[in-house]
C-alpha cells in the first residue's frame, strides 16, 4: 500500500455524524474523490464504541468525528473515541471553529480538525490521505522503539554478566594475597570476560545499525 | 553443628569466587558448587532434615532450571536453618518485586557479591 495513489486503493471510513444532511455531503464527498470507499455511519458515540469494539473483517482506515453527538460532546466524546480507536487515525469535523478546541485535540491525538463550512472534496481528501500515511510513519517509529527497547533490556542483561565477574576477581585480588600462579589465573579470566564483553557491545552496535 | 554453603550458579568463575572468598572467611564452612538449579535443587532437597545451617547463594538466571524454578521447589519445604539469599546480574527492579513473594529470602543481592556481603551471610545464623 505504498503507492497510495489517488483512488486506487480500497478505503474503509467510519463516520460518526447523527446530522443525516452532514453525513450525506460527507459520503458524496468520499464517493467522488476515492474510487473504491466502504462507509460506515455512526449516529452516536454509544453506537461507534460498540462498533468499534466488535471484531470485523474490515477495520476502518480512518474515522470522520462530529464533536457534537446527542449522547456525547467535545473533549468527552474525543476521549472515549480515542481510547476505543486503537490506532485508528481521527479527523474531527466541527460547525464551529473553536481555535482551543482543536489545539487541545490534537494534542491527545486527534490527526486533524475540520470544520464543516470549509470542507470540500478536495479539503477531505488530502486530510485523509495525509492522516493514513502519517499512522503509518508513526507505527514504523513505534515498532522501533519497540525494537530498541528490547536491545536495550536484554543487552543490558548480557553485558552485566561479564562486568559483574571482572569486578568481583577485581574485588578479590584487593581483598586477598593471591599467589603468583594465581594471579595469572586471575588475570586470564579478566581478560575472558572482557572479550566477551566487547563482543556483546559489537553485537549491540550492530542490531542498532540494522535499525536502519 | 556444621555449615554448609550451596552456591547455585551457572557461571563457574562466580563459583570459583566466591568458594575462595568463603574460605578465607571461615574454614570451617563447607562449600557445595552447583551449575544450575536442578542439581542445585535435588542437593537442598537431600537437606530438609539436616540439622545443619544451611546457606544458600542463588542466581536468577540459569539454564536448566533457574532460581525462580529453585525457590517454587522450595515453597512448601521445611527447613531447620536455611539462609538463602539472591544474587543476581540483573538489576531489574521486577526481579526485586517478583522475590519479595517468596518469604524465605533473605536479601537479594547484586553481582558482584562482596566480601562483606559474604561476612553478612555467614553471620546471618547468629544474629537469629
Amino acid at each position: 500500500m505504498s503507492t497510495n495513489q489517488e483512488g486506487q486503493n480500497d478505503l474503509s471510513v467510519l463516520v460518526i455524524e447523527d446530522n443525516l444532511g452532514d453525513f450525506i455531503l460527507i459520503e458524496d464527498y468520499l464517493i467522488e474523490k476515492f474510487n473504491r470507499v466502504n462507509i460506515t455511519q455512526c449516529d452516536d458515540s454509544k453506537s461507534a464504541i460498540n462498533y468499534l469494539s466488535q471484531s470485523k473483517e474490515v477495520i476502518p482506515s480512518i474515522i470522520l468525528l462530529d464533536l457534537h453527538l446527542p449522547d456525547m460532546s467535545g473533549l468527552e466524546l474525543i476521549e472515549n473515541i480515542l481510547s476505543h480507536s486503537t490506532k485508528i487515525p481521527i479527523i474531527v469535523l466541527t460547525g464551529y471553529s473553536d481555535l482551543n478546541l482543536a489545539k487541545k485535540s490534537l494534542q491527545m491525538g486527534i490527526y486533524d480538525f475540520l470544520i464543516k463550512d470549509e470542507i470540500n472534496p478536495a479539503l477531505l481528501h488530502k486530510s485523509i490521505e495525509f492522516a493514513i500515511s502519517r499512522e503509518k510513519y508513526i507505527s514504523r517509529i513505534e515498532m522501533q522503539n519497540e525494537k530498541l527497547k528490547k536491545i536495550a533490556w536484554t543487552q543490558s542483561h548480557i553485558v552485566r554478566a561479564p562486568l559483574a565477574r571482572m569486578l568481583g576477581i577485581m574485588n578479590f585480588l584487593e581483598d586477598n594475597k593471591v599467589r603468583q600462579n594465581d594471579i595469572f589465573f586471575w588475570l586470564k579470566h579478566l581478560r575472558d570476560s572482557a572479550n566477551e564483553m566487547d563482543e556483546v557491545i559489537k553485537k549491540i552496535i550492530n542490531q542498532a545499525q540494522k535499525l536502519e | 553443628m556444621n555449615k554448609k554453603f550451596l552456591i547455585i550458579d551457572d557461571d563457574p568463575i562466580i563459583r570459583i569466587l566466591i568458594q575462595k572468598m568463603i574460605e578465607v572467611l571461615d574454614e570451617s564452612v563447607n562449600c557445595y558448587p552447583y551449575e544450575n538449579g536442578e542439581t542445585g535443587l535435588s542437593a537442598l532437597k537431600a537437606l530438609e532434615t539436616s540439622a545443619d545451617t544451611i546457606f544458600v547463594l542463588l542466581d536468577i538466571n540459569m539454564p536448566v532450571l533457574d532460581g525462580w524454578g529453585v525457590l517454587d521447589g522450595l515453597r512448601n519445604m521445611k527447613f531447620n536453618n536455611l539462609q538463602l539469599y539472591i544474587v543476581t546480574s540483573s538489576t531489574d527492579e521486577s526481579d526485586i518485586i517478583k522475590a519479595k513473594e517468596y518469604p524465605f529470602i533473605r536479601k537479594f543481592y547484586h553481582k558482584p557479591i562482596l566480601n562483606e556481603n559474604i561476612i553478612e551471610i555467614l553471620n546471618s545464623h547468629d544474629i537469629k
